[in-house]
């Protein structure tokens, strides 16, 4: 112990002068443009407070820790030609390393705290507030709030034993900053480039515990370091301190590569967050995304749930697309539900086409230019019969239309458009739309609304003869394609469309209420322009909007709305709605809140309630936890 | 009785350079042994190896029969060293550096470093880097001796000093051999004040000791009055030539 304290007071005998020189220099020199320049130049935006000012005064305290005093820890046993009085003194280099560890520690502290202290006394003189450095939680508790620049000077302390581990690799102690520099940037473009694998990561690691972590072994590598000058130079110095830095980095390095394993390989056990795409037809197997990050900012990787036995297996890697499988270039109409076939795209541009009713993957082949599958016939059989079933639209002479490819066929024959059709183009109620036209598939007819109007073609709806164009801000109108004119539908103010019911009337949604924070419904006849209001009934407490939930109609062509309290904060959660589109009157859904997914036969649906799976019996009322996440 | 020293096959390189090649050195308990050599000879080298400074290559060093880089703390509190320039931190004064080599040394003797001091009229309170030559030699002389080394390594220590200090140097020197209770190995071209304290001599050349005698045996005139120091120049000037 006496034998470091009296290393401490070598080092501290050694540094002083010019500590106290940089210190004084440049204390001075900030307190000097911050009296002379005008506060606009210094302060924060808002021009009230000198935070900002006082970060760099701490920022030149950590600066002269890193940058000056850690390189002459080294530097400064350089007399007059190399450090043979630290080497040759018996036992020392234990003492000297405890005595310089001690001052190194103190001075990482004090220096900051005298420039934190000056620039105080330097802003209370100017008149300037620092108030916000600090911050009241919700608990009442007052913390440091710090900018930027403060926190970034403050964890770089963390290198100051790396600065004087690496001084001792270089002859004479030199470039030691650089060195540090060096090795960093190496190692941060490392870590930068593992990160840029996975995305959102880095947000979601603690790395404060290894700032802290690399602080307290840097002591261990510059201890490594200087044990190496026993009978050694800088080259046995690097040896053992190259050899402790490997040994330092392996904790880090594990830890990192596990995360990044977890991240990039979740494990069907340890999927903590969810977000299910559909559901067999059968309801024997659920696709979805999975992660193993609780926040939800992790890429989810596709997995396939078998409901009979619980197991889950990953189908493709993380960041794939999924939506139901389409039959050449056109998106599915709906693309999520219950399905059979479903289409899984990972960013590497590997495609697999999942038989979700057999929970079975295969990788299929894509068309370079439009990305659509090259399937066998029998697959392309499959996947076209589905997409006829599940897209197609009933017309209102009772022919069903559906898309195939690049065409739109009624009851089979298919409709020839002018000038073609777009693939852009989806349907909307029983025509197509895209940007700038609509087509009629009943008569091959292509529209084009008046280049005068406020509307895009996108915003059209077609239910029968009738193209209704509009939106909840615009206002609707009516577009008589004889003509070319539209014609104002002032009772469908603040409307928007939402769904077309078989009858051929329209389900809108109104916003009411002083915010339009509640909705109302009603199916809307345009031929007539008659309006019938949608019961939505009682609910037990205040309900604020309601919207279609994700799998709209069941099996025997009910809709399904969710109601959305407002305030789920109080207990209370949201509900669903069933609406018989016959009497346009509600019933309460004894369903628990969550995302609905698909409907299975007339009855089941399955259904995401929080992070778990539910396959619940309207009928019986018998519900079943598919899956939720084990207990870690 | 084991020798003090105790140096088998050493052979030291700095990159590519061979500086000691297979050295050989014995030194018996309370002998003066001066080493002699040219420039580049490797007395430097061999000095800093016996203080576990330098890792031999190839070798065995025995100090006090243990290896100075294992037990560098037991073998280098036995031992005082005075390099050929002061090698202490220049902010020092002598008074500073005493206080500060106190703790390393447990045999540190407070009185006798005052009295050596005094002897050699240290300047106490100037700064290494404010002292002349002579001075910090003095300075070193004192902080070598205070804690009453078994083992004197010297490097050159009459080099470039005045007559007058060189004198004071030497009589702190020959009152340290302590009638022969230490052990003395002296790095030195200076041949008359080492032909004054030598019991031996060992000739240094290309990196191994190739006469190491009683002087009188190195003069090869036993018996005879002779004048040591130019028997000294003689042996020199033989070695020079063998070299040429």
């Amino acid at each position: 112990m006496n034998q470091a304290l009296v290393w401490f007071g070598k080092e501290a005998r050694s540094q002083a002068p010019i500590l106290f020189a940089y210190m004084f220099l440049v204390l001075a020199s900030l307190a000097i443009v911050c009296w002379l320049l005008p506060t606009a130049y210094w302060a924060n935006r808002d021009g009230n407070t000198g935070t900002n000012a006082l970060a760099w005064f701490v920022l030149v305290g950590c600066v002269g820790a890193v940058a000056f005093l850690a390189p002459q820890l080294v530097r400064g046993e350089v007399a007059p030609k190399d450090d043979q009085f630290l080497r040759r003194m018996p036992g020392a280099l234990g003492s000297a390393f405890a005595g310089k560890t001690l001052f190194a520690v103190l001075m990482a502290v004090g220096l900051p705290f005298v420039s934190l202290l000056t620039g105080e006394l330097v802003l209370t003189w100017l008149g300037s507030s620092y108030a916000d450095w600090f911050r009241a939680t919700h608990d009442g508790e007052v913390v440091l709030s710090l900018p930027v620049t403060a926190a970034a000077s403050l964890g770089s302390l963390a290198l100051l034993p790396w600065v004087a581990a690496m001084g001792t690799w270089m002859p004479g102690g030199r470039m030691a900053v650089g060195a540090t520099a060096l090795f960093v940037l190496v190692l941060g473009v490392g870590v930068v480039l593992l990160m840029s694998t996975c995305p959102n990561l880095a947000s979601t690691l603690p790395w404060k515990g290894w700032l802290a972590y690399a602080a307290v072994v840097g002591f261990g590598v510059y201890g490594a370091s200087l044990r190496g000058r026993r009978g050694g130079g800088p080259l046995r110095s690097f040896g053992f301190g190259f050899a402790a830095t490997l040994l330092a980095l392996l904790p880090p390095s594990l830890w990192l590569g596990n995360e990044v394993w977890h991240y990039r390989c979740p494990s069907p056990d340890r999927l903590t967050m969810i977000s299910v795409h559909g559901v067999s037809t059968d309801g024997k197997h659920v696709l979805l995304g999975g992660s193993e990050d609780a926040n939800d900012t992790w890429i989810k990787a596709p997995f396939v749930l078998d409901v009979a036995t619980g197991t889950m297996q990953r189908v493709g890697p993380i960041g794939a697309w999924i939506r139901r499988a389409e039959v050449g270039p056109l998106r599915p109409e709906s693309p999520s539900g219950a399905a059979r076939w479903w289409r899984i795209g990972a960013m590497n541009g590997t495609t697999q086409l999942c038989d979700l009713d057999r929970g079975t993957c295969v990788e299929v082949g894509t068309d370079s230019d439009q990305g659509q599958l090259l399937l066998s016939p029998d697959l392309d059989r499959g996947v076209a019969s589905e997409s006829k079933e599940l897209d197609s639209v009933l017309l209102p002479d009772g022919r069903r239309a559906w898309r195939e490819g690049h065409k739109v066929l009624v009851d089979g024959a298919e409709v020839l458009f002018d000038g073609g059709l777009s693939f852009a183009a989806r349907w909307r109620g029983q025509g197509l739309c895209d940007d700038k036209r609509m087509y009629d598939v009943r008569t091959g007819r292509v529209l084009t609304l008046p280049t005068t109007s406020p509307f895009s073609a996108s915003h059209a709806w077609c239910v029968g003869d009738h193209w209704l164009v509009g939106n909840s801000n615009d206002g609707w109108c009516e577009f008589d394609p004889e003509h070319g004119v539209l014609e104002a539908r002032p009772e469908l103010k603040d409307c928007s469309a939402q769904l077309l019911l078989d009858d051929h009337r329209l389900l809108f949604e109104m916003r009411v209420g002083a915010r339009a924070e509640r909705s109302r419904f009603f199916a809307y006849d345009p031929a007539t322009r008659e309006a019938f209001g949608v019961d939505l009934g009682p609910s037990p407490w205040p309900m604020s909007r309601t919207r279609l939930a994700n799998a709209r109609r069941d099996g025997r062509g009910r809709v399904w709305l969710r109601q959305f309290p407002v305030d789920a904060r109080k207990g209370v959660g949201d509900r669903f709605l069933v609406l018989d589109p016959a009497t346009l009157r509600c019933e309460p859904s004894s369903v628990q809140a969550g995302q609905l997914i698909g409907f299975v036969g007339d009855d089941v649906f399955v259904q995401e309630p929080g992070m778990r799976i539910v396959r619940t019996n309207r009928t019986t009322g018998e519900r079943a936890i598919l899956w939720e996440p084990r207990a870690q | 009785m084991s020798d003090v020293v105790d140096v088998v096959g050493l052979d030291v390189r700095f990159g590519r350079k061979r500086v000691l090649d297979g050295l050989d050195l014995q030194l018996a308990k309370g002998k003066v042994t001066v080493m002699l050599g040219c420039n580049g000879a490797g007395k430097s080298t061999l000095l800093r190896v016996l203080l576990g400074v330098l890792r031999p290559r190839r070798g065995s060093v025995r100090v006090f029969g243990k290896d100075p880089l294992l037990a560098h703390k037991e073998v280098l509190q036995r031992i005082g060293y005075v390099p050929d320039v002061p090698d202490v931190p220049p902010f020092f004064t002598p008074t500073q550096l005493y206080a500060f080599l106190r703790p390393h040394y447990p045999k540190w003797d407070d009185a006798r470093c005052s009295e050596l001091a005094e002897k050699l009229r240290v300047p106490m309170r100037t700064k290494f880097k404010a002292l002349s030559r002579g001075q910090g030699m003095k300075a070193m002389l004192v902080a070598a001796l205070a804690p009453d080394p078994e083992l004197l390594l010297l490097d050159e220590p009459f080099a470039g000093l005045d007559p007058l200090v060189r004198e004071d140097v030497l009589e702190a020197v020959v009152s340290a051999l302590d009638d022969g209770r230490r052990t003395v190995l002296c790095a030195t071209h200076e041949l008359e004040l080492a032909s004054r304290i030598a019991d031996r001599v060992a000739v240094m050349r290309d990196g191994r000791i190739v006469r190491h005698d009683a002087l009188a045996d190195v003069l090869g005139v036993q018996g005879e009055p002779v004048e040591i120091p130019s028997g000294l120049h003689r042996v020199l000037q033989e070695l020079q030539e063998v070299e040429s």
